[in-house]
């Protein structure tokens, strides 16, 4: 292969059945692919399934810290003391209310 | 709820994202369950505004345990968040987004008797709509600017007086 990068990419010695839909084809370096293989290896799985199951494994982790929001210490103090010492709603919002329910027909 | 029936053809708020998001993506969201999705009419089933209802964590896992045990479930507290919020260009200053608010208030609050929440948050697209956050009682964080939030006890004080 005449570039400068390897390739990652599925091969027919992938041992389980399950048909697969999609390809997913990334360059790297020599470098990373070498120890990749090594890294299969030593489990003792094919390179295709480790990268699938180590990038799974990475991926759903990415996604559920990204759904958690994550505040200064400071606003996370100022949350708690907001939701455990609820102000009033102001005279505008229970005004606001008040139209809401008329429109609303409620 | 947003529904093959209703025009959004020609939605347009003047923020770009929120326009292809209600014209192109909002079915999908809402079939998938990712948001749910509701929309402002009037007499025709043209949209007019938009928002979107969808749960939220957030982290509290810093503060004191002291403060913790008063808070069931923290660290992780759960809240409903307004991930897009957006009126017609045409129809802004009508009065329409602080209607379509206090629906979103009203739902989050109905829903919050049913599964927990501590607040309704907001993602402000910039200083404008921040500002008319606050000034519909929104509270402000310090440090992420373009955040607001809304505590459900706040709304349990609106919503239950006279019943």
């Amino acid at each position: 292969m005449a570039w400068p990068a390897s390739h990652i990419e599925e091969t027919s010695t992938d041992s389980d059945a399950v048909p697969r839909e999609a390809r997913l084809e990334i360059r790297l370096t020599r470098q990373q692919k070498a120890l990749i293989i090594r890294a299969a290896a030593a489990r003792g799985a094919t390179l295709a399934d480790f990268v699938r199951q180590a990038v799974q494994a990475a991926a759903v982790k990415a996604v559920a810290e990204a759904e958690v929001l994550r505040l200064s210490v400071s606003d996370q103090e100022a949350f708690a003391a907001a939701v455990l010492a609820p102000r009033e709603p102001s005279a505008a919002l229970k005004s606001v209310y008040e139209d809401y329910r008329e429109q609303m027909g409620a | 709820m947003l529904s093959g029936e209703h025009d959004r053809s020609s939605f347009s708020c003047g923020v770009p994202d929120l326009d292809v998001y209600i014209r192109e993506h909002a079915g999908q969201d809402a079939k998938r369950h990712m948001a749910a999705v509701f929309v402002l009419l009037e007499d025709r089933p043209i949209v007019l505004g938009y928002y979107t209802l969808s749960q939220q964590v957030i982290s509290v896992e810093d503060l004191p345990t002291d403060t913790g045990k008063r808070l069931p479930r923290y660290p992780l507290l759960t809240a409903t968040l307004i991930g897009r919020f957006a009126i017609d260009a045409a129809r802004q200053g009508d009065g329409l987004g602080t209607l379509l608010l206090m629906d979103a208030f009203h739902r989050s609050w109905r829903a919050a008797q049913t599964v927990a929440s501590y607040a309704v948050m907001v993602d402000a697209t910039d200083e404008r709509a921040r500002d008319f956050y606050l000034r519909r009682d929104f509270l402000a964080f310090r440090d992420e600017r373009l955040k607001l939030f809304m505590p459900i006890a706040t709304l349990d004080l609106l919503f239950s007086e006279g019943r």
